[in-house]
């Protein structure tokens, strides 16, 4: 017996380069959660100089990473400084005017932004002016919530209707009617989004009939609403306030007609645009996966299609017709009041040469924001490309990228020209840095067809040989002679014994419990294959289906494969100890490594195939997926009966069991962690204070 | 026949009519065609914004006069100004000789828009500010009736003795009347403070040549940026005044982050690094009245700030004035996360203030006479001719050789340029016309440039070994192209100080100067200053490594245009004594280094400045600045070369082209050889577009264009600039020459020649 020099076994146990990774992912994700606390101004040496502009631009890059990019407006001018605007609350452009519903004056204010004339309309009707529009006729018609109504003024501002509520038995007895935002049709029917309607925007005719709602929001239960669902009665149910459909905040029409709105506090739809029965045919909005903000307050749309839309704190977005996002610029006035800052934005609209035009509700101002050089050339290759002028969009696009080598909607545009022209790997190549994977997809369709066509007999006498192999190979099998089995080779045999595995789980698991195939040592490679394929398949697929492979990292995937594995062995083993199960901890570890076969054997080759499939035919790989998940979730049952010697009900019993204790282990873990940190935190400021103390007084 | 005859001469007629009405049409639609480009909008055009300069202010034949010395007292004058004083309140008032024009304080007997604290302040002398136990701000002028005002006149000076019995603070100060100067000066010593309060600031004359509204034009140069203008206008509701530290935020004590979330999904990093102020100086210019003055600081500069209300806040009056900060309020951290309490510092400032005021009057009271006036203090001796070397006007490509990239496990050194690479482009440049390059090398550095230590000096051997330096040094002389190799001291990565042997720069609550962007995208979101002593070491250390490596020309990055002070409990450094020390550091690298580049240098190193990079060519566009002047370039065309900022990174549209041009801007460009994409791992991801490929031809018209107008201008000063309409800029150099500028899209005429739309002409002196 040595002695130490401690006077006890010093191990020095290293930590795997895995549990270092999940350290400081843990540690990285302190930090954020710590320091999310403040929000933080830049100013560093190693930032960007931008000459022009207070404020950055930024657009999206691969993965829809935000990175900087150039200019893309600057503002030119800060209007009515000196009118003294009260909470004014929507602006339109029309003509070379602009209108604005000045709210806390009771008012609207037209101004003439060549001749600097200001009008002012409806001073002796209006109450609460929250939304203004005007139609070709110059008429104007203004949405005051307070009033109950929508006024229709002409020109020059003599009051010609009044839209209040409407009469139809449709429209509902309790149905909110205050009118907040208006927009009118080129055939003078009114789309009115009214204060607390959850049934929609309200359609009104030109007289004042109602036509009825368009297009609600639909709801989405979370799965405890779900859950609640299953006990709650239909009364109860009506009578839950979640269960209102969101309601939009604000509208807008474009040229032809059609209705775009937004809706707060949702995210991948807040914007969308209507058809006539009300379906949002914006696609990315539609699938939800759109770029947006869950706080957009007004929208607005240019000659051209785009939308731009304004956040509550001053953020513009500005999009193409499909939904992509352009540029994301604009900022907060928190000390400072400067050109493009802003203290709470209630509306925006674009005038015919893309001005835009910001207003500033708490300081009564107008930021006029005029698009740089950059931005023009940008709108020209989206105009070229929607005139179906390919090549020479393709040539706009070029000069774009030369400003900013990153622009995910250059790329974007590049990859859709030359797939029209039909230079598929140019078009697949772009797509691919725009990270546009349907589009890619599409491209590689298209590659790939005309690879099989083109290659056909080589595949066709490439099939024809590996049939012939397999037919072959198991005859010349036979005639081998059979060779002792050594124990030389018993390793690799315990690992190869996942095949067996696969075909005779339950004699498996007899031999595994008899000690007579596989050891701990075996186990533990299995373990290893099974990370090394969960890797593979997490870093190795193919681009069309991976789905955010650079944000993780092998500690994550170590994370939800070989920990919850662990959890299940120790938890298995806890459970079958209390109910008297017959696996040992050995067996269990064995056991569920052996389990988990099918995934080791079958995963790889959907890692393959994802390589050359599109997502036309991804039904393979869910195929193939759900195969793996229920074949290991078999085996695992499979295993739990066989090895504890339990009955149906007892395995069920016991996995549930498992699954029970593993919630134990992870909630007391991450309890101790919070505690511990706490507890750190409150030791660090202690002894702050007392530093403090000792050293001023 | 005669159906013939009939048709010839219908025919004919017909002809005719077509002649005539092709005409008519054509005329028409040349009508529409310049309708349809006629900008629909007066605002859409950039120049209308606060970043140009609104048209001059023409004098008035007559004076109007705003103060009067009624109830006044003279008390000094010599042959340029008259001071006339009064008992009761202090209020000054000053009488420039030639014009007659008073200059004063606002007489708050007759104004009665001001409560009983501010009325004090605005027609005294002096106002201060203090802080009570609990650390609340408190406001006193000698106009208030409670303070003690005492005063002795000795031949040109007056001694002053006020006690502000109130709050228990006497100051003694002294103001003196030299020629057209009239200085005041605050000695450290000279404060008397009581046990209740603590002085926190003061200020001099702070109402002197205020306006109220309208009542006359002109307007507050501020130097903020490049030069502001703030014009006398109508009262408007603006949140807060302007009120900036000059130099900057002092990292040793100010706070470095302001909390502003932007609720949304998108990185919170949306505001430029605002522009510092460079110099202690603030100008009223009553225009209408062909006057103004300039007050400057003579010392104290480091812990002044320039104060200026526009119209509508506290009172009608826009006013200004220079103050001086003896405490202020900080953060003490109370937890690991930075939250903390104001509490206002214990320890006064130790500083003597001093400002002097300058009057001017007819054509030198404008920032343009401003600027020609402080060109002395700034450009003794220095000509421009010298570091340009040639006739042709400069280039600046800002080469980055290196930059560290975050790998899967660990960090790495990227290779951005290669020598070969850089050479291959100069020489492409050189051919097509581009003949005088000045190249700056960054990323040269040991680790990149972002991951180089402080305190190590070394090359990075992955782009910049033995061979490829003499390589380059040798295309260098070969082709007579100064090199400068930047170099960064002050504002660094956490990859480059020890955090733990004491080189991060501590702050007044012994926490680390750091600065922080919400934005998880970028690598290094984390910025660490250097403690500012060590910095300074660490430069002058670095000398002998430049010598030695055949580095002759030095860009300095951060060193001059950042100051702060290290408030270690037991071991400070107050901002004054650093910039000091920083003034012998320049003197060193001058005394054994060629050039020495800076990039938008503070004021006290402009003497020590070869060259100057990344200049100021906006203001901080707040609402209330109504213009921007160019009144750094007036100082310092001629003497000492100046680089615009990059123009691949927003600022190479037709106006920034122009822009340069008038401002005597020389061109630059940040340039790598690999792709931005290729960079989106490393720290300088920011950079959204600097390949070579990308810029090459913009450089070669951009500098064409900026060269054909600026080179017979090289070595010459601007004596004066005039914005004769909005949009429309003259401005006239040394030699008698002008150069007209014209942004907008509308041809304009000056002294009978035509300058288009958009564009720049030279039109010669009249011999």
């Amino acid at each position: 017996m040595s002695i130490h020099k401690n006077g006890h076994d010093k191990k020095i146990s290293q930590p795997s380069i895995f549990l270092k990774v999940l350290n400081f992912k843990l540690e990285q994700l302190t930090l954020v959660l710590m320091l999310s606390l403040l929000m933080l101004v830049p100013s560093i040496a190693l930032s960007l100089s931008v000459a022009n502009s207070t404020f950055y631009t930024y657009t999206l890059t691969q993965d829809n990473q935000w990175k900087k990019s150039q200019d893309a407006y600057l503002v030119s001018k800060v209007l009515f400084a000196d009118l003294d605007l009260y909470y004014p609350k929507d602006i339109f452009y029309k003509g070379s005017k602009l209108y604005i519903a000045d709210s806390g004056n009771f008012r609207v204010v037209v101004y003439d932004l060549v001749s600097r004339n200001i009008q002012f309309i409806g001073q002796d009707v209006l109450f609460t002016p929250e939304g203004v529009f005007v139609d070709d006729n110059d008429n104007i018609y203004v949405a005051d919530s307070s009033a109950q109504a929508v006024y229709l003024f002409d020109a020059s501002g003599t009051l010609i209707k009044q839209y209040t509520r409407p009469n139809s038995i449709l429209f509902g007895v309790n149905t909110n009617y205050m009118p907040k935002k208006v927009v009118v049709d080129k055939r003078g029917n009114l789309y009115i989004v009214s204060e607390g309607t959850a049934e929609g925007i309200i359609q009104l005719s030109r007289e004042g009939d109602f036509l009825g709602f368009f297009g609600s929001n639909t709801v989405n239960l979370s799965l405890l609403q779900k859950f609640q669902d299953i006990f709650f009665t239909g009364e109860q149910k009506s009578r839950l306030l979640l269960r209102i459909p969101k309601p939009y905040n604000n509208l807008a029409i474009d040229t032809k007609g059609l209705i775009y709105t937004t809706t707060k506090s949702v995210s991948g739809n807040a914007i969308k645009k209507h058809n006539t029965i009300g379906t949002n045919i914006l696609t990315k909005s539609a699938k939800g996966n759109m770029v947006d903000e869950p706080n957009f307050v007004d929208i607005s749309v240019a000659n051209d299609g785009r939308i731009i839309a304004v956040t509550e704190t001053g953020l513009i977005y500005e999009y193409d017709r499909e939904g992509n996002l352009l540029f994301s610029l604009g900022g907060r006035a928190i000390s400072s009041e400067r050109n493009g800052y802003f203290t709470v934005v209630s509306g925006i609209c674009v005038d015919e040469n893309n001005n835009l035009y910001v207003l500033d509700s708490e300081r009564g101002l107008v930021h006029v924001f005029v698009p740089t050089l950059y931005t023009n050339e940008i709108h020209k290759a989206l105009i070229l490309f929607s005139d179906g002028k390919y090549s020479d969009s393709k040539q706009k696009w070029e000069e774009v990228l030369k400003y900013d080598g990153y622009s995910k909607i250059a790329h974007l545009g590049l990859g859709k020209a030359y797939f029209q022209e039909g230079d598929y790997e140019q078009a697949a190549l772009h797509f691919k840095i725009a990270d546009e994977r349907e589009e890619y997809s599409d491209a590689y369709w298209e590659i790939r067809n005309k690879f099989l066509e083109g290659n056909a007999t080589i595949f066709l006498i490439l099939f024809a040989i590996v049939y012939a192999l397999f037919e072959i190979l198991p005859i010349l099998r036979k005639n081998r002679v059979k060779k002792e089995r050594t124990n030389r080779f018993k390793l690799f045999k315990d690992v190869m014994y996942i095949f067996t595995f696969l075909r005779h789980p339950i004699d498996g698991v007899y031999y595994i419990k008899r000690k007579e195939r596989t050891t701990n040592l075996s186990a533990t490679i299995v373990y290893g294959l099974f990370f090394a394929v969960a890797v593979l398949n997490t870093f190795g697929q193919g681009y069309i289906f991976s789905q955010g492979a650079s944000n993780t990292t092998v500690g994550y995937v170590f994370l939800i494969t070989i920990l919850p594995a662990m959890l299940w062995v120790v938890s298995n083993n806890l459970v079958s100890s209390i109910t008297d199960g017959e696996g040992t901890l050995s067996q269990i570890y064995r056991v569920t490594a052996y389990a988990l076969s099918p995934f080791i054997v079958i995963q790889p080759i959907a890692t393959l195939l994802t390589h050359f499939l599109t997502l036309n035919e991804i039904f393979v790989l869910q195929f193939l997926t759900f195969l793996v998940i229920s074949w290991c979730a078999v085996n695992v049952f499979i295993v739990v009966k066989e090895l504890h010697n339990v009955s149906v009900m007892g395995t069920v019993w016991n996995i549930l069991l498992t699954i029970f204790w593993i919630i134990i282990i992870i909630f007391i873990a991450s309890l101790i962690y919070m505690l511990w940190s706490q507890f750190y935190d409150l030791i660090y400021s202690i002894i702050q204070e007392v530093i403090y103390r000792v050293r001023f007084g | 026949m005669l159906d013939l005859a009939n048709l010839s001469v219908n025919l004919k007629a017909n002809l005719k009519n077509v002649r005539a009405t092709s005409i008519v049409s054509s005329i028409l639609v040349i009508i529409f065609a310049s309708l349809i480009f006629l900008p629909s909008v007066a605002f859409s055009q950039h120049y209308t914004s606060n970043r140009f300069s609104r048209p001059d202010i023409s004098p008035n034949a007559t004076i109007k006069q705003i103060r009067d010395v009624i109830g006044h007292v003279k008390i000094l004058e010599n042959e340029y100004l008259e001071v006339w004083q009064r008992d009761s309140d202090l209020s000054i008032r000053i009488v420039d000789k030639k014009t007659g024009y008073v200059w004063g304080t606002v007489d708050t007997s007759k104004a009665n828009e001001f409560n009983q604290t501010w009325s004090g302040i605005a027609s005294s002398i002096v106002g201060i500010e203090v802080f009570d136990k609990g650390g609340i701000l408190k406001a006193s002028g000698s106009g208030a009736a409670d303070v003690l005002k005492e005063y002795k006149i000795n031949g040109n000076s007056v001694t002053y003795k006020i006690t502000f019995q109130s709050v228990g603070i006497t100051l003694t100060f002294k103001m003196s009347l030299v020629g057209n100067h009239l200085t005041f000066e605050l000695l450290s010593n000279s404060i008397v403070e009581g046990s209740e309060y603590s002085l926190a600031t003061v200020m001099f004359m702070p109402f002197l040549g205020g306006v109220r509204e309208k009542e006359i034009d002109g307007y507050i140069f501020i130097p903020d940026g490049n030069g502001a203008l703030m014009r006398f206008s109508n009262a408007a509701h603006y949140l807060a005044p302007y009120e900036r530290k000059v130099y900057g935020k002092d990292g040793g004590i100010d706070d470095m982050f302001e909390v502003n979330d932007l609720k949304a999904k998108r990185p919170n990093d949306f505001a430029v690094e605002p522009l510092q102020v460079l110099i202690s100086a603030l100008g009223i210019v009553h225009a209408e009245n062909a006057s103004g003055f300039l007050i400057t600081t003579k010392s104290g500069a480091e812990f002044s700030s320039i104060v200026t209300y526009p119209s509508g806040i506290i009172s009608k009056y826009t006013w200004g004035t220079i103050k001086f900060i003896y405490r202020q309020k900080y953060t003490q951290r109370t937890s690991r996360s930075g939250a903390g309490i104001q509490v206002p510092q214990k320890d006064k400032n130790i500083f003597d203030a001093k400002v002097e005021y300058t009057f001017f009057n007819g054509n030198d009271a404008s920032y343009v006479g401003f600027a020609n006036y402080l060109k002395a203090n700034y450009t003794k001796g220095k000509n421009e001719t010298t570091v340009v070397g040639n006739k042709d006007v400069p280039v600046m490509l800002y080469f980055i050789l290196s930059d560290i990239e975050k790998g899967i496990l660990s960090y790495k050194v990227k290779n951005v340029t290669t020598v070969d690479a850089i050479i291959d482009y100069v020489k492409q440049l050189k051919s097509a016309g581009v003949n005088n390059i000045i190249l700056f090398i960054d990323g040269w550095q040991k680790g990149g440039k972002s991951g180089y230590k402080i305190s190590e000096y070394g090359f990075e051997d992955k782009v910049f070994n033995a061979e490829q330096r003499k390589k380059l040094f040798e295309f260098s002389r070969a082709e007579n192209i100064k090199l400068y190799f930047v170099d960064a001291f002050k504002k660094v990565t956490e990859r480059q100080l020890n955090l733990r042997a004491y080189e991060v720069g501590i702050n007044l609550s012994q926490a680390p100067i750091l600065e922080e962007k919400d934005d998880k995208t970028i690598l290094f979101n984390k910025t660490y200053y250097f403690n500012a002593y060590l910095a300074i070491e660490k430069l002058t250390q670095k000398i002998a490594f430049y010598k030695k490596n055949s580095i002759e020309n030095v860009a300095l990055l951060d060193f001059a245009s950042t100051l702060y002070s290290d408030n270690r409990y037991d071991n400070s450094y107050p901002r004054d004594y650093i910039k000091n020390q920083s003034l012998k550091a320049f003197e060193k690298l001058q005394d054994n280094l060629n050039f020495v580049a800076m990039k938008a240098p503070h004021d006290y190193a402009w003497q020590y400045a070869d060259a100057i990079f990344d200049i100021p060519v906006n203001n901080g566009q707040y609402l209330f600045l109504t213009d921007t002047v160019p009144f750094l370039q007036i100082i310092l065309k001629g003497s000492v070369p100046y680089f615009a900022p990059p123009m691949n990174l927003s600022f190479y549209s037709r106006e920034d082209v122009l822009k340069c041009i008038e401002y005597g801007a020389y061109p630059s460009f940040i340039l790598t050889e690999i792709n931005n994409f290729e960079l989106k791992d490393t720290g300088i991801s920011d950079v959204y577009s600097s390949q070579f490929y990308d810029w090459k031809q913009e450089i070669i018209d951009i500098y064409k264009e900026i060269n054909s107008a600026l080179s017979r201008f090289l070595g010459q000063k601007i004596v004066d600039r005039r914005t004769l309409q909005e949009g429309f800029v003259v401005v006239k150099y040394e030699s008698g020459d002008y150069l007209c500028v014209n942004y907008t899209e509308d041809p304009k005429e000056f002294e009978n020649n035509k300058i288009a739309p958009l564009s720049w002409k030279i039109i010669e002196a009249r011999k």
